[in-house]
């Protein structure tokens, strides 16, 4: 509890295109953020049921008004709002989300990690419209992610916001091998095996990855590790360092 | 412990957070029940711990980016955007923003740079008849001068296609994003705002100056008067919003050049409130009243009635407020 982020997971902070959050709990977590390209996909997705509302907006309005030149009043109106609030008002209702940014798993947090308030929704869209409007400007946009360092457009900048992308990853469990000479193996190691947390790492990176090598190439790799764990639990030095690490990964996280 | 023992005791309570996380999500509009929410609180602290410790527990990379995952989701669903509050747009609109714009000198800079603009192409234009042409371009000045070249009366008795409602949301529509953009183009260090202050300025004085001296200036003037106050305060306002926005970003008063700007931003927002307010309120005025065939009187009234109605917002708009700081 004392160091919260050195527990959180990994040591150093990975040189990906993360952003380390403190939550109110005190628990450091890790966010990929929105790149350019998921965020312009998102845009697309908007730009479209924009339209669609636009039309539907304007078709209502004629409707109402029996096809007389008074149903353009209310659809310009409508059109103002919804070129103008559209992304204030869905980011500032759903939570930092309009339906494109949903559907691409993208989510406005302020940049603390906390949700966005109304007016930070409201501003981070209307400073968007600088950037935004004119093609050409599509390349302000750009470098100004491109430039800050957490893929900040103008509007996120002057509103305090990022977008981060909201994972849902495939729960992982342990893997298990069913090899009859990692078991030979697994009966001469003791019961507890104390191998630290770095090397429990390591062998569970190694286990979980393994399957994509030859033979040759797992040997080569499994050796420097495999060494000192047959010279520490008086293994034979022919035995295939691959195996030797799947005992050990056997040992350390399955038991039995 | 063994880790399998540990990952297949947690399993369970990570698979109910998910849950619990999507349902939330899937509900916007109708709040979640009490105890799925405390609920939700009690596993969402046992993932965080769960993560926490995840080093001293030997979990594998995989389980600990899955939990990364599962912590950010439950995080977002708990602590949600506030949305918007709208009496506090109106605290906002008819306290604090008054108060604000009263003291800020981006609001005088803008009126100036604005009114003087306005002021020397009006008087330019109506001195030599090139300067319009000029400005606006040939082609526009045409098109103006043909739509003020019938009084209001004679159009409107023949019906030529003008329909208020579909006017007034015109108005709207065009000088709402005007002002908009008018805010936003300040984030280029206010160079933007005060562009498109100086360029509306220049080509709304020109016109004016050109119609005043033309032959169809009572029909020109029959249909601006009633609701110029409310736009060219409104453009104004808007202006001085973004330049607000932009100075922040030069004058950073000891804070980074980002936290100063998005100080002054939020700080620039109930002035765009306000700019929009004036823009609906000159484009009903504009759709409605200016385009009618009531009497030039009643129209300069109404805008001598507005112009009041600004000045007594801007000067004592806010003022109760002062004197009961507790009374929010």
């Amino acid at each position: 509890m004392s160091q919260p982020s050195r527990s959180a997971g990994f040591a150093d902070p990975p040189i990906d295109a993360t952003v380390r959050l403190m939550t109110p709990e005190r628990i450091v977590f890790d966010y990929p953020l929105g790149g350019p390209f998921r965020r312009f996909t998102a845009y697309l997705v908007d730009l479209c049921l924009l339209a669609l509302l636009v039309v539907g907006a304007l078709a209502l309005s004629l409707l109402l008004s029996l096809g007389s030149a008074a149903g353009m009043g209310p659809a310009l109106v409508a059109y103002l709002l919804l070129s103008w609030g559209y992304g204030a008002f869905c980011e500032g209702v759903f939570n930092g989300q309009t339906p494109g940014k949903r559907a691409l798993g993208l989510r406005v947090v302020s940049e603390r990690g906390v949700p966005i308030t109304g007016a930070q929704a409201v501003l981070r869209n209307l400073v968007g419209a600088v950037d935004g409007l004119v093609p050409f400007f599509f390349m302000l946009r750009l470098s100004s992610m491109l430039l800050s360092r957490k893929f900040q457009r103008l509007g996120d900048l002057a509103a305090g916001t990022m977008v981060i992308v909201e994972q849902r990853r495939p729960r992982l469990g342990l893997v298990r091998i069913q090899e009859p000479r990692v078991q030979a193996i697994l009966d001469r190691l003791p019961v507890r095996m104390a191998v630290g947390s770095k090397l429990a790492r390591a062998l569970s990176d190694y286990v979980r990855r393994r399957h994509r090598f030859g033979r040759g190439l797992r040997e080569e790799m499994a050796e420097p590790l495999a060494r000192p764990l047959r010279a520490r639990f008086g293994l034979a030095p022919g035995e295939p360092a691959d195996l030797v690490l799947c005992a050990g990964y056997h040992r350390v996280f399955l038991g039995e | 412990m063994r880790v399998a023992e540990r990952l297949t005791q947690r399993e369970a309570s990570w698979r109910e957070l998910e849950r619990l996380v999507d349902q939330m999500s899937e509900g916007h509009f109708h709040r979640p029940e009490p105890a799925a929410v405390l609920r939700l609180g009690q596993l969402y602290r046992g993932v965080c711990s769960d993560l926490m410790l995840a080093e001293s527990y030997d979990l594998p990379r995989d389980t600990v980016a899955y939990l990364h995952g599962l912590v950010g989701r439950a995080h977002n669903a708990l602590y949600r955007a506030q949305g918007f509050r709208f009496r506090d747009w109106g605290r906002v609109l008819f306290d604090s923003a008054p108060r604000t714009l009263r003291h800020d000198p981006a609001l005088r800079l803008a009126a100036a740079v604005f009114v003087v603009s306005f002021l020397i192409c009006a008087l330019v234009a109506a001195a030599q008849p090139v300067f319009a042409r000029q400005v606006v371009g040939e082609k526009y000045l045409a098109a103006i001068d043909h739509m003020y070249s019938r009084p209001i009366e004679s159009l409107r008795n023949e019906g030529a296609g003008r329909d208020d409602a579909a006017m007034a949301g015109f108005y709207i529509q065009h000088n709402t994003s005007i002002g908009l953009q008018c805010f936003a183009w300040g984030i280029l260090f206010g160079v933007g705002s005060l562009f498109q202050l100086l360029s509306n300025g220049v080509v709304l004085g020109t016109i004016f100056g050109h119609m005043a001296v033309s032959p169809h200036a009572f029909n020109f003037f029959t249909f601006v008067t009633a609701h110029t106050s409310f736009e060219l305060t409104a453009i104004v306002v808007a202006g001085a919003a973004g330049l607000r926005m932009g100075w922040g970003l030069i004058d950073t008063r000891g804070r980074s050049r980002l936290a100063s700007l998005r100080r002054e931003a939020t700080r620039a927002l109930p002035a765009l409130g306000v700019s929009v307010l004036l823009f609906v309120l000159a484009a009903f005025v504009e759709g409605f009243l200016s385009a009618s065939t009531l009497p030039y009187w009643s129209k300069a009234s109404v805008a001598i009635l507005s112009a009041l109605l600004i000045a007594g917002y801007l000067s004592l708009g806010g003022r109760d407020g002062n004197r009961h700081p507790g009374a929010a």
